[in-house]
Parts: structure tokens; C-alpha cells; sequence
């Protein structure tokens, strides 16, 4: 069974609690576990905080487009902005020897995820493809950088 | 989020509640600020009341860590829930902090 479903929030750091209610009630529901509910909230958040930041500057008044597709294999989130472009050529993993106080998101998203895919072909922003797989019928992706 | 600052001796214990995330971490960090101004470097910081943390939630308990510890201060954590510890996992910050069960065995551990 396949099941869809959409959530536009504004870029506004309050909205971020709002997109990880509706984004832990639709995986529950969809049967997913609570370790991998909260991995999704974690990759969610992570992931929308880099786009209020980065795609948006700070900036609310935006538009961010959630998208939500979930079947007996997966769930696969879709972040839409249409702000300035991620660039993964600036991604650097961060050094885990000594303690950050800044770049684990992407790695975070990356490490939590099956599989993560940037598009930025539309010439106007970004859509960033999260999927996760079922416990018992992992996704194809592994975690693999940007 | 809520955060409650209390005293054992020269201990701070901080005590959050709520999801700690880019939206609140801020608060989070000007109560650090506060509490650095006014010469605090041991920190007992509860997160048992936090049910969701990211990584600005992180930065705001590494630049607490990393600022006491230039001097003979400390930052210990305790009540941290399993959801939450991942990304101390993740991160490797669980080498970094110590980390305890509960409150007593934190403040206890200075």
C-alpha cells in the first residue's frame, strides 16, 4: 500500500516542532518503530534546519514543502526549498576527534538515513530525498555522503 | 522548553525540559551565557526532560563544555534518554562528556 501526503511550513525556527509531529504521526502510523521515529524527527529536524539557515538565511517567510510517500518497503520524505542551492561540494565531514560546535547535521542526516539525494537541477533550490527502510527490508542506499 | 537553574554548593544544575532544537537552543545558550557571566564553571546539566535534541541543541552544551573547561571547570550530563544518546553516539561526544544515570551520581562525580 502506498500512502502519500504533504506539509507546507514557513521558515521560521517555530514550525520545526510542528513538521516532527506530523512527520512521527504519519510514520507510526505507517507501522514504523520507535527508534526509527525518532531517527526520521532527528533527520527532519536536521535537515529543515539547514534549510532555514542556509537555502533561506535566517530568513522565515519562506516556503519549505514536505512531502511523504511510505510503502511495505520505506518511507521516503522529500524536502523541497526554493531558496539558494545546497552544495555539497562544501560538505566536510566533521572531525570526530574533538568535540564541534557546528557541522554534524549533514552527517547526522547522512548516518541516520538509508539513503540521501540532493536535486538541485530545477535551477531554483533544492529537494532533498531522505529514505528509510524497514527494518526488515532495508533500502538499497547505505548512508553514503553528499 | 524550560530551563531550571539550581545550586548544590558551587555546582550548577541546570535542569531542560522540553525539545531542544534550533528553535530553543538559543534560550538554552543565553542561560549558559548568564551563568558564565556570572563565574559558574561547574555544570550538572539534566536533559531527562528532553524528548528531542539536534545539533544546535548539541553546540549549545559543547560551547558551555569547551568554554569551562579553559578553565578548571566542568560540564557533566546526566538523565540522558535512549532516543537522545544516539547522537551523543553518533557524534562521539559520549567520549567527550561524562555521562550519568541520574542527577545524585552527577553532582556526586565533581
Amino acid at each position: 500500500m502506498n500512502a502519500e501526503d504533504r506539509l507546507i511550513i514557513d521558515s521560521q525556527p517555530e514550525a520545526l516542532a510542528k513538521a516532527r509531529d506530523w512527520l512521527a504521526d504519519r510514520a507510526s502510523r505507517a507501522g514504523f518503530p520507535p527508534d526509527t521515529v525518532s531517527d526520521l524527527k532527528l533527520a527532519l529536524t536536521e535537515a529543515v534546519s539547514n534549510v532555514m539557515l542556509h537555502a533561506y538565511g535566517g530568513q522565515p517567510g519562506h516556503q519549505i514543502i514536505l512531502s511523504l510517500v511510505t510503502d511495505d518497503q520505506a518511507l521516503t520524505l522529500t524536502i523541497r526549498d526554493f531558496g539558494r542551492p545546497f552544495d555539497a561540494s562544501h560538505y566536510q565531514t566533521p572531525d570526530l576527534s574533538e568535540p564541534q560546535e557546528g557541522g554534524y547535521g549533514i552527517f547526522l542526516i547522512h548516518s541516520l538515513m538509508d539513503e540521501v539525494r540532493y536535486d538541485t537541477s530545477s535551477g531554483a533550490g533544492t529537494t532533498l530525498t531522505l529514505v528509510k527502510g524497514r527494518a526488515n527490508n532495508p533500502s538499497t542506499g547505505s548512508g553514503s555522503g553528499p | 522548553m524550560q530551563v531550571d537553574v539550581s545550586k548544590e554548593g558551587d555546582i550548577v544544575v541546570v535542569v531542560v525540559q522540553g525539545e531542544l532544537d534550533a528553535n530553543t537552543a538559543p534560550d538554552l545558550r543565553a542561560k549558559f551565557e548568564e551563568l558564565i557571566g556570572q563565574g559558574k564553571n561547574q555544570y550538572v546539566i539534566d536533559l531527562a526532560g528532553v524528548p528531542v535534541m539536534d545539533s544546535p541543541g548539541i553546540a549549545a552544551l559543547v560551547n558551555l563544555f569547551k568554554r569551562v573547561r579553559i578553565g578548571a571547570g566542568d560540564v557533566k550530563l546526566c538523565g540522558i534518554r535512549e532516543e537522545i544518546m544516539e547522537i551523543f553516539q553518533l557524534t562521539r561526544l559520549d567520549r567527550v562528556f561524562d555521562i550519568f544515570d541520574n542527577r545524585a551520581d552527577a553532582v556526586a562525580s565533581f
